[in-house]
């Protein structure tokens, strides 16, 4: 078995006094895509942040290769997972390859000009993207779509072994959208860890090799795609009536129905 | 690929820069309070060191060792306003951010009122207030926002910085009024300038602001990585409360030495990489030595008008760097909506 | 007889009444008009004075009405006995606490006109009796003094001092009369070294400079303290650097040593830096004749033995 490159355990994961996940435990391991569903405001964005650092965690623990990640420094943990968040906003005008160029930052430091390796990393990256084009143009001036791309750029440039990405198809065409995820499954066949929050529950089941399901009440299910997103779980989760179909080619999916009646509200 | 095209601009940039800094220092050395024919300069500049040197000699000399003051501390002052710029993602920091002005102008006045004494370490006895000031200031501010970490570390080290400024004005409002005999020295050497300071004085602020560039420069590339926010250059890989401590101690260490020597100056440290931006761009490694030239250019300029305009009585430095550099502000906001910074 | 005892009362009636016309007995009213033109009537001299200037409150014991201060600030310091009077603020405008003064109840407030004279309105609503006296030049401190005998102290002791003063001037001028104005010693007046700053033709110590048959480094200046150039200095080349003594810590030889392109000054090759006691040479009061002398001593040792 391959152990696991990024392990939770009973995490619990919020901001001072308030809990929002409670006692997540999931691993992902490299050659996994690892999508972590749930609705709004649940905590998907909060967990993820937990697992690698950026946020302190209220309780359990999160490992990164093995070691524990609280007692990692930020190199270290850069040097194993790649943040990719939801919004980036650079306060000056750099241009797309300058962003890209931050991810260079784990592997060199502070102080160490750049040579060829990183050069080379860097173009690698924005071809893998399909970014060349938007290289020089400034990263302020780029659609949601065209900054997302430049920033799984930096995290491809950062060269590690984890992908974390926040919510990466939020705000993309539907079929952008398959091709976002087709990217992410295709870079964890190639033997990265991915882990990433969906919204869509279809995409995430047609995709992923495994899902952690996370409820409002911050109580959360992990397994294989089949295993969780049954109408049970999901009918928990997003307290939402679906129909569960399956198609010919396209395989098992969900529709949203309506909103559960509450009893008392 | 534009990589070469790109260098190229820089390199234009860097000439130009460099061309208007001769340009600059010439202007010094020609103009004054007493005029000299350039035949009379020229000779005087490469009259080399004699025992009884000639007056227009020794005009020159002072001019030389004025306009090396002004080049100094406007490199200096624009190095840490890009400096503080990038810590804070701000583009109207300036040098004084975080308190060292407000510190640095209660040791000084202080000292002005406790009368003319001898200095130490080649400082006047107002500069060594002043550098003392200005550095202490900065170290509560620090503590304070330790003490009272917020949302951010950036909030807190700002709205410490501002609080202290005002603490610190209203000390030295207070010093004034009850030694109220000595506003009009306190009034000009609060409004900044180089009368009475040479190149001894020079000399023993030249360390501190060497360091303070030097550690400029080698925090380049983590100003850009700050540029994208603390939480994604955490996850970069680099520590922003750690990297705004140290860098920001730096620039601080430099400021104060520089308004030890001049009192605070404004402007320059506002102005002078936003131009800079405009000329080579916002990567920090090509920003700080130009915005470190423009500072110099514009600070040798001001110099020069203060001394020459109304002669032989000599204007405030830092009037003429608002006079110069509030309408040039002024202009770039309204031609380009600050459109620079996003 | 008769006749002769006739004259002499004559004679003594009509001196005493010459001699009750000259001292105004102690119950008449007196009148004058301050710097602002402003009529000020005291029912009788003043008993109670705040004095609002070190050279006012030198002024009042100058005239012999020192016994006759009950306030006055904490930059009075001469004679001694006005350190222990009760003090209502500092040197400038906003320093004055007219509670203080209030609470003092003075029949009169004299303060100076061009720093104290927006204050007026102000002691009016409280009801105190002001006048703001000018102190730019000579004339304006031999009116006051004489002022100042009139309606507070004595008269015959102010006038003899405004005549000693007055003739001791005349005495400095006569004797160096003969020194054409080009041959006069250049006196560079150093007021602050950073930033180094002079004093203007108008200020008492531009005037006291002339007066003791000097002239002003910065003679054309048209503020009062000027911030200058050192190149200027440089080519006006002063015969003479004077400063106020409590700025002398800046002019010792070591610290000139080290101010770049001072020692090509024929004052500092010559050592010619004189310090005289500040109080004297910048206050417009009875004491600025001394500042004259002083100063008249030093620029011309072999004229004023």
């Amino acid at each position: 078995m391959i152990p696991a490159l990024l392990e939770a355990r009973g995490l619990c994961a919020g901001y001072g006094e308030r809990v929002v996940v409670g006692s997540a435990s999931f691993s992902v391991s490299p050659g996994t895509l690892l999508v972590v569903l749930g609705p709004n405001g649940c905590g998907k964005t909060t967990i993820l942040k937990t697992c690698i650092g950026l946020i302190p965690a209220l309780s359990g623990e999160a490992l990164l290769g093995g070691n524990a990640v609280a007692g990692m420094k930020p190199r270290a943990r850069a040097r194993l997972a790649a943040w990719v968040p939801q919004i980036a906003e650079a306060a000056w005008s750099y241009r797309a390859r300058d962003i890209v160029a931050q991810g260079r930052y784990a592997i060199r430091g502070a102080f160490a000009p750049f040579d060829e390796a990183d050069e080379a990393a860097i173009e690698t990256a924005l071809d893998a993207m399909d970014a060349r084009t938007l290289a020089d143009r400034r990263f302020s001036s780029l659609s949601g779509g065209e900054a997302r791309r430049v920033m799984i750029a930096r995290a491809l440039a950062q060269e590690t072994p984890l992908l974390v990405l926040d919510e990466p198809a939020a705000h993309l065409d539907p079929g952008r959208q398959m091709e976002l995820m087709e990217l992410l499954a295709s870079l964890a066949r190639s033997g990265k860890a991915v882990a990433v929050s969906v919204h869509d529950v279809n995409a995430a089941r047609r995709f992923a090799d495994l899902a952690l399901l996370v409820g409002r009440d911050g109580a959360s299910v992990f397994g294989t795609p089949d295993d969780i997103l049954t109408q049970e779980h999901l009918e928990d989760a997003y307290d939402t009536n679906f129909i569960h179909g399956d198609h010919a080619t396209y395989g098992k999916f969900v529709l949203p129905v309506s909103r559960k009646q509450r009893k008392a509200d | 690929m534009n990589d070469s095209g790109d260098r190229t601009r820089a390199a234009l940039a860097y000439g130009g820069l460099a061309a208007a800094l001769f340009a600059a220092l010439a202007m010094a050395l020609a103009l004054g309070a007493v005029r000299l024919s350039p035949a009379e300069a020229l000779a005087a500049l490469f009259s080399g060191a004699e025992a009884e040197p000639s007056m227009a000699a020794v005009i020159v000399r002072l001019r030389f060792a004025r306009a090396c003051l002004a080049a100094a501390v406007g490199a200096s002052l624009a190095a840490s306003g890009a400096v503080f710029q990038g810590l804070f993602r701000n583009p109207l920091a300036d040098p004084y951010v975080i308190g060292s002005s407000g510190g640095a102008a209660f040791g000084a006045v202080l000292a002005i009122a406790l009368g003319s004494g001898a200095g130490a370490l080649g400082f006047s006895r107002i500069g060594l207030a002043a550098f003392a000031g200005g550095l202490g200031s900065t170290l509560v501010v620090y503590l304070v926002a330790g003490a009272t970490r917020l949302r951010s570390d950036a909030s807190s080290l700002l709205l410490a910085g501002t609080a202290l400024g005002s603490l610190f004005s209203a000390l030295v409002s207070i010093v004034l009024a009850l030694k109220d005999k000595d506003l009009h020295q306190a009034w000009f050497w609060l409004l900044g300038g180089f009368s009475g300071r040479g190149l001894p004085e020079l000399a023993a602020a030249a360390p501190a602001m060497l360091a303070g560039f030097i550690a400029a420069l080698a925090s380049a590339r983590s100003l850009d990585l700050l540029s994208v926010g603390d939480e994604e250059a955490t996850s970069l890989g680099m520590r922003p409360v750690l990297t705004r401590f140290i860098v920001g101690g730096f620039a601080a260490l430099s400021v104060s030495a520089a308004v030890a020597l001049s009192g605070a100056i404004g402007f320059v440290g506002l102005v002078s990489p936003h131009l800079a931006r405009r000329l080579v761009g916002p990567r920090h490694r090509r920003l700080i030595p130009a915005a470190a030239l423009s500072g110099a250019i514009l600070l040798v300029v001001a110099d020069t008008v203060a001394r020459t305009v109304f002669a032989p009585v000599e204007m405030p430095v830092g009037a003429m760097t608002a006079l110069i550099g509030a309408p040039f502000f002024i202009y770039k906001i309204a031609r380009r909506g600050l459109e620079e910074t996003r | 007889m008769k006749r002769t005892l006739a004259l002499v009362m004559a004679l003594a009636a009509g001196l005493g009444a010459a001699m009750t016309a000259t001292a105004a007995p102690a119950g008449s009213p007196l009148s004058f008009k301050d710097g602002r033109d402003v009529m000020i009537t005291l029912p009788a001299k003043a008993q109670r004075i705040v004095s609002l200037s070190p050279e006012l409150t030198e002024i009042l014991y100058a005239a012999g009405a020192g016994d006759r201060v009950v306030g006055n600030t904490t930059y009075c310091n001469y004679p001694a006995a006005a350190l222990s009077v009760t003090k209502v603020g500092g040197f400038s405008a906003k320093t004055i606490s007219v509670e203080a003064i209030v609470a003092l109840k003075p029949d009169l407030v004299i303060g100076n006109l061009s720093a104290h004279g927006q204050l007026a309105a102000q002691f009016e609503r409280a009801g105190l009796r002001f006048a703001a006296l000018p102190s730019t030049d000579f004339a304006s401190v031999y009116a006051t003094l004489e002022l100042a005998g009139r309606i507070a102290g004595d008269e015959a002791t102010a006038n003899a001092v405004v005549g000693s003063m007055k003739d001791r001037l005349a005495t400095i001028k006569a004797k160096t009369a003969s020194v054409p104005a080009d041959r006069r010693p250049i006196v560079f007046w150093e007021t602050w070294d950073e930033p180094l700053m002079s004093a203007g033709p108008n200020t008492f110590t531009g005037q006291i400079i002339e007066a003791a048959g000097g002239r002003n480094c910065f003679a054309d200046s048209t503020a009062d303290w000027p911030v200058v150039s050192f190149e200027a200095v440089l080519a006006r080349n002063p015969d003479y650097i004077m400063a106020a003594d409590s700025h002398g810590e800046a002019l010792t030889p070591e610290r000139l040593a080290r101010r770049s392109g001072w020692a090509s000054l024929k004052a500092v090759k010559a050592n010619r830096v004189v310090f005289l006691d500040g109080d004297i040479v910048s206050r417009a009061g009875p004491r600025f004749v001394e500042a004259a002398e002083l100063m008249a001593k030093v620029l011309y040792p072999e004229l004023f033995r």
